[in-house]
């Protein structure tokens, strides 16, 4: 079994780009990442790929070149991009691949997502009556959590000024203007407790990354950041997800605390030992529940770490420091590879104007419907 | 039926969610006394869907399955082919708030309420019936800013919308005890 290193990276800056389609930002991501790792695209021995609005991720081969390689289309909702690095890390610790790419891309339209409900095996009448949303469930399991623990609507705000103070600092992030606590906690109620600036926006944007084994990494010269640990996990009973008309009143773990888990153990640390960290921030409640879910603090501590500013670029844990979902939007197959792309840039001590001063591990948690989690854990 | 179609723009209560049903009736007869077609619209309210809820001495009561396997609760009643699995059970009709939200835009499809300028946002929740499951469901609630997690609610039929035929289309919903 070989190490995973991650040894190129490439994005396609997230946001709106009329005149480039889903597929032309994943283009753009991929040949990135070769020229990142000085490699073309003919070495690569196998693809995943995911995109969920944009078309068959595989139609990248006839503009990468087809050349009859492995490619393989994920499809895993907001956790596709976690989920082909899953796919990828696998082929290459199993033995069976030396080197090969992970991609995501995607391009929706504006306005808040829409379901059907018989792709998720629930009756129409769920989608009729309007409660098949996805901002419905964050805001009710923030509105559960803030209750519970005692969360005030101004620690929301504190997320949402901190995405965008980040974002203001990264060339592929989509808002990169700062947006003032008064601003966001005035702006429009989407679904209580949250507002408009509190929500990300589904959007474009393409991301990849090219892996490699150990063997492989040093035949090329080249060095990158090895995966640690990566684990995805899907519901349990108990657990409170999207898409749930009924719920158990016996409550149970969610799957981002069981990937979490997985992936810890499987490198072998613990949330103590993480310098950087990217976490789904589909909206700000979602990132202080995530907070916790991951082990970075206990339920309530969030709070406090919010108004000391622990989770700012130059605290102690920094999180989301491009911006998180909030800054960059939600082009869901890209989605989870971006946050792993910001990780290797602050590993590799690329992050200018965000770096976390002498990051050596990094954290990676993707959140999709309906109630599935991605974790990569790299070191540098 | 023509007629009536073309009566349907003062009949906009059926999506005012500040409605009970029974006040619905009472100005739906009203009306309907009024009116020279009152018989072709004269329909009974019907469910949003089969099998959410049934009438018991004239309340709601709604309709949950129990896996038979290992008596498991679930909701809404599963239907279809996987129904042999499960036994239906009526819920009980009063719980507690466990969480809340308000729906202030307009869905897009496939969301079959008000649309446009006769959209109203809604609240929505998830009650806790005791004993049994907690059921996510609209609330009906005047000012759903004064709504808190843990308030009594109690079962109520909420008019949706209006079937072709002018049939009131009912779902189920929460309301705060008085």
């Amino acid at each position: 079994m070989s190490d995973v290193h991650i040894i190129g990276a490439g994005i396609h800056p997230f946001g709106r780009h009329d005149s480039r389609s889903g597929l032309d930002q994943g283009v753009f991501a991929v040949e990135q990442a070769l020229a990142d790792a000085g490699l073309a695209w003919g070495d690569i021995q196998f693809a995943f790929g995911g995109s969920s609005a944009a078309g068959n991720a595989d139609a990248l081969l006839p503009r990468l070149g087809l050349t009859g390689i492995q490619f393989i289309n994920v499809a895993n909702g907001c956790a596709t991009g976690g989920s082909a690095i899953l796919s990828g890390y696998w082929a290459i610790k199993s033995g069976e691949f030396d080197l090969g790419v992970v991609v995501g891309f995607d391009k929706h339209p504006r306005g808040a997502f829409n379901a059907d409900p018989a792709d998720w095996g629930l009756p129409a009448w769920y989608g009729e009556a309007g409660l098949m949303l996805t901002t419905q469930f964050f805001a009710m399991k923030i509105q559960r959590y803030m209750g519970l623990h005692g969360i005030s609507a101004e620690a929301l705000g504190l997320v949402a000024e901190k995405a965008f103070q980040n974002g203001a600092l990264t060339p592929h992030a989509w808002r990169r203007e700062p947006v003032g606590l008064n601003v966001i906690m005035s702006s429009e109620m989407v679904s209580d407790p949250l507002t408009k600036f509190m929500f990300c926006s589904p959007a474009e944007g393409g991301a990849a990354l090219i892996l490699a084994s150990d063997k492989k990494m040093r035949e090329l010269g080249l060095k990158g950041p090895r995966i640690r640990g990566a684990a995805v996990r899907t519901r349990v009973n108990g657990s409170f997800e999207v898409f749930s008309p009924s719920l158990e009143i016996e409550r149970g773990p969610s799957p981002t605390q069981m990937a979490s888990r997985a992936a810890y153990e499987m490198a072998g640390l613990g949330p103590e030992d993480i310098d950087v960290v990217q976490i789904q921030d589909t909206e700000s409640g979602a990132e202080i529940m995530h907070m916790a879910e991951n082990g970075f603090c206990a339920d309530g501590a969030q709070e406090a770490l919010l108004r000391d500013g622990v989770t700012r670029l130059g605290g102690a844990l920094p999180i989301n420091t491009d911006g998180g979902c909030l800054a960059c939007g939600e082009p869901v197959g890209a989605s989870g590879l971006r946050q792993v792309y910001e990780n290797v840039q602050q590993l590799r001590g690329r992050a200018e104007g965000r770096q976390v001063a002498g990051a050596r591990t990094a954290y990676s948690q993707v959140y999709g419907a309906p109630g599935l989690s991605a974790v990569a854990i790299l070191e540098a | 039926v023509r007629a009536t179609t073309s009566r349907l723009p003062d009949l906009k209560i059926t999506i005012d969610y500040y409605n009970h049903y029974d006040q619905l009736c009472a100005q739906e007869i009203r009306r309907s006394n009024q009116a020279d077609v009152w018989e072709e619209r004269r329909v009974d309210p019907r469910p949003l869907a089969e099998g959410l809820y049934r009438m018991v001495q004239g309340e709601p009561r709604l309709l949950a399955g129990r896996r038979r396997s290992d008596g498991k609760l679930t909701f809404p009643l599963p239907l279809g082919a996987q129904g042999d699995a499960y036994e239906p059970v009526e819920l009980a009709s009063e719980g507690t708030l466990w969480s809340y939200t308000v729906q202030r835009f307009q869905p897009k499809t496939p969301y079959a309420g008000a649309q446009g300028p006769d959209f109203r946002p809604y609240a929505v929740g998830y009650v806790e019936l005791p004993g049994q499951i907690i059921v996510e469901s609209h609330i009906q609630a005047a000012d759903p800013t004064r709504l808190k997690i843990g308030m009594p609610v109690r079962l109520t039929l909420i008019p949706f919308r209006r079937d072709p035929d002018g049939a009131p289309v009912m779902i189920y919903g929460f309301e705060a005890v008085a």
